[in-house]
């Protein structure tokens, strides 16, 4: 009953920390949608895989949001046509990459500059070769949830693709009629209307608060799900279990990394979480917590998976693990 | 479905780089098993910072950091530590960090080194010992050892003469035409502020005061010529005492003007701009607080504490005393002398007290002779003052003695007493060594300043059972001072 009550407690804490940021995040994601227009910002954006992928590992500074609050972001980005090496990227590296966090890395860590330049220049570095390696898939709809990749569709027809290749009769989902021609409903949005200043700024605000439900009630539940499942590992593996793992360098890395992974902290105020290790790890492995929970833990993995396969999504924790514990241990050969 | 069409490149690419990555963890788990403690590549324990690396020390600097870069076992961590010579201190830990704390300022003069081996490395819940840490190192040093005079013979007559006692080498820091009358030197021991006047103007250079700076060369990389610097003219006043903050930022000068006799204050020189006036009320002597932000100044029947500003109110004022004679290093208590003027059966007596932070005012000795000045030692444990004791008899004759005062058992010690009245100002070495002031040459009856040695009164140490010694050193000249 006293498990049950923890699991309760630690579940209510994971969603009051997250909530507010994933619907920042979703309210991000709805004015890219009806505020920025797609084509233009697809055109601005890198062709280059390498180079897309470190432009989206920079994006963070403009959206400072933690993890939960960029899985909407990078969503859109996806829909919006960006391509899968600036959209993983980015939700790779903008909890870590963006100036709340680096702030409060730095209150908290002050005294060893090291841990706060090699938390960004790990991080960055993970998120754009994992940007990069996705970048190979062309067909993008292969990492992407059946679900998601069928509104995909329609936003994708927009692009200057050969019109034979997709014929626009079969196309699914709502669509405008209008001078004759038919524009998918959520390319209408961001294509027509966000380029009429016509249109009252009260036309554009329904539809903007209709996005923002719907999103936040999608990834909400997610959320839920996934802070649930992060309550009930943490209640059967305690921290302090985790932590005895660490008994050398090596361990200590894993040990943390696991660690950053059960707890689900948000990445804004993970660094003080770490602190409180500082006395008792090293400093490779606290840099280890401090770079792969931003990118992966359990809360996010039920965000993530309203975007990616599940097959895609192990590939992603599987290379983000192996790169954040090769870098940590280099990393601890020189501080 | 045949497996190649299942296979997308996405399959092929990460599974192909999940099997490069892990066989680099292999390698490099590996390495860290097969490496020993000298590898380059040093997964274990060691070192990651030691703040007074290469570092030259002052008395200011009382404790060095040594930090890790994992949880150590503190024991052996302490047993451990070595410093070269031996530095006697106390360490505290907080987190990876161990701070050793100095009991007493660092000897000047020494290189020391720091060594670390054979410690080891704790995890919690760690039941076997750790790995041993890569053996560290570290060196540091203690400035040089060096005292200034105003020089009264020769080629020295009415020049700054510094003397540095670790190289044994004399310098004359002033050219010919200016006679130094007061100096004061700044915080690191780099600098001397000094007052000085035209040579030609002989003894109405007093009237003349200019103040300078000078470089000293001490603790310098390279060696450099004595530059000197004019900080403050007397075209408008006339320069009398001047005092130099702690901090070496801010000068209060007490100055007079020369067209209107009337207009005479304190006036506060902070970072090179020009002077401001803190007060113009009737002042008596004066002495800038440790904390660089206070000034102590004998004013009216008591002590004001004014701020270091333009046209300062004062921030307290203590009624009781008349003269403050020094701060403790860390600012929390100072020796100040009641002239109980306010009790008719003490008349013409004066009281040292010890007044602190706390609100503590303690009588450290009532003498009816006078007190000349005092000066705490660098860890504010005792308090040597140059006082007079008066003679019993028909004539007023007034001896002088250098008095020990132990601030916790309030008992005074005579170190040295002389025959002659004479006058003189202490000055304790910034590490303890020893105490420099001046004495008249033997048989001298009159205390004139050009026949004025420099003498070393080294106290009495308790624990080593010896006897307080002093020794004439070979300068003559007056105002001996240590650089801090």
């Amino acid at each position: 009953m006293n498990q049950l009550h923890n699991a309760f407690t630690l579940f209510l804490s994971l969603l009051v920390e997250a909530m507010p940021f994933l619907l920042l995040g979703v309210l991000l994601s709805s004015s890219l949608l009806f505020f920025i227009n797609e084509k233009q910002l697809i055109a601005q954006l890198p062709k280059n895989p390498f180079l897309g992928a470190a432009v989206g590992s920079c994006v963070g500074f403009l959206f400072p949001v933690c993890e939960c609050g960029n899985v909407p972001v990078a969503r859109r980005l996806l829909l919006a046509g960006v391509s899968p090496a600036v959209a993983i990227s980015f939700l790779l590296a903008a909890p870590t990459i963006n100036p709340i966090v680096i702030w409060s890395t730095w209150v908290a860590f002050g005294d060893r500059p090291s841990l706060v330049i090699f938390r960004v220049l790990f991080s960055w570095t993970i998120a754009t070769t994992v940007g990069c390696v996705f970048s190979i898939q062309k067909d993008v709809r292969f990492l992407l949830q059946d679900s998601f990749a069928k509104r995909l569709k329609p936003v994708k027809s927009c692009q200057p693709e050969p019109a034979q290749l997709i014929s626009p009769l079969l196309q699914s989902g709502s669509f405008i009629i209008e001078q004759g021609q038919s524009l998918p409903l959520e390319s209408y949005w961001s294509t027509t209307i966000a380029k009429s200043p016509t249109l009252a700024f009260k036309s554009k605000l329904q539809p903007f608060f209709d996005n923002v439900i719907q999103e936040f009630s999608e990834l909400g539940g997610m959320l839920v799900f996934g802070s649930a499942i992060a309550a009930i590992i943490q209640v059967f593996v305690p921290r302090e279990l985790v932590l005895s793992l660490g008994q050398d360098t090596t361990t200590s890395i894993l040990a943390m990394m696991l660690l950053a992974a059960i707890v689900s902290i948000c990445s804004t105020v993970d660094s003080f979480f770490a602190l409180s290790f500082a006395a008792t790890f090293t400093s490779s492995s606290l840099l280890a917590f401090l770079v792969f929970g931003p990118t992966i833990d359990i809360k996010s993995i039920g965000l993530m998976a309203s975007i990616f396969k599940p097959k895609i999504i192990v590939y992603m924790l599987t290379l983000i693990a192996q790169l954040t514990f090769i870098f940590t241990l280099v990393y601890s050969y020189f501080f | 479905m045949n497996t190649e069409k299942q296979l997308q490149p996405i399959d092929q690419l990460a599974i192909a780089l999940m099997i490069l990555l892990a066989l680099i963890m292999g390698f490099l788990i590996w390495g860290n098993n097969a490496c020993d403690r000298n590898c380059i590549f040093h997964p274990g324990a060691r070192v990651s910072a030691f703040n007074w690396q290469n570092k030259t020390i002052g008395r200011e600097d009382r404790a060095f950091v040594l930090s890790f870069n994992r949880p150590m076992n503190h024991d052996s961590v302490e047993q451990n530590l070595t410093i070269t010579p031996p530095l006697p201190g106390k360490i505290s830990w907080s987190g990876l960090r161990l701070a050793y704390t100095l009991k007493s300022p660092a000897p000047y003069g020494e290189t020391y080194q720091v060594s670390l081996a054979g410690a080891t490395d704790r995890f919690s819940d760690q039941e076997q010992a750790g790995t041993t840490i890569k053996p560290f190192q570290g060196e540091f040093r203690s400035r040089d050892r060096a005292f200034a005079y105003i020089g009264t013979q020769g080629v020295e007559q009415g020049k700054l003469i510094l003397f540095n006692w670790t190289q044994q080498q004399s310098e004359i820091l002033t050219p010919d035409d200016l006679t130094v009358f007061d100096f004061e030197p700044y915080p690191q021991g780099d600098r001397i502020l000094f007052s000085a006047a035209d040579t030609q103007l002989g003894t109405k250079g007093v009237q003349n005061l200019q103040l300078y700076r000078v470089n000293t060369g001490l603790n310098a990389k390279s060696a450099n010529k004595p530059q000197i610097e004019l900080i403050l003219d007397n075209q408008q006043y006339q320069n009398n005492k001047f005092d130099l903050a702690r901090n070496g930022q801010a000068i209060v000068v007490q100055r007079l003007n020369r067209y209107n006799p009337a207009e005479y204050g304190l006036w506060m020189i902070a970072d090179n701009q020009p002077p401001q006036l803190i007060t113009d009320g009737q002042i008596g002597d004066f002495l800038i607080a440790p904390d660089s932000q206070t000034v102590a100044v004998a004013q009216g029947e008591g002590i004001a504490l004014l701020p270091l500003a333009a046209d300062a109110e004062p921030l307290d004022f203590l009624p009781r005393f008349g003269q403050v004679l020094d701060f403790t290093a860390d600012g929390t208590g100072a020796a100040m002398i009641d002239y109980n003027t306010d009790n008719a059966k003490l008349r013409y007596t004066r009281s040292l007290f010890y007044v602190n932070n706390q609100g503590i005012q303690q009588e450290l000795l009532k003498t009816d002779g006078s007190i000349q000045n005092c000066q705490f030692d660098p860890t504010a444990t005792h308090l040597y003052c140059w006082l007079t004791e008066l003679q019993q008899g028909q004539e007023y004759i007034e001896k002088p003695y250098i008095a020990e005062i132990d601030l916790k058992t309030k008992q005074a010690k005579t170190l040295l007493s002389l025959a002659e009245y004479q006058n003189s100002k202490l000055s304790i070495a910034p590490d303890g060594l020893g105490i420099i002031f001046e004495r008249s040459l033997s048989n001298a009856v009159i205390d004139f300043e050009s026949n004025k040695s420099i003498w070393l009164l080294i106290p009495a140490d308790a624990q080593a059972n010896s006897l307080a010694n002093a020794e004439k050193l070979p300068f003559i000249g007056f105002r001996p001072q240590w650089l801090p």
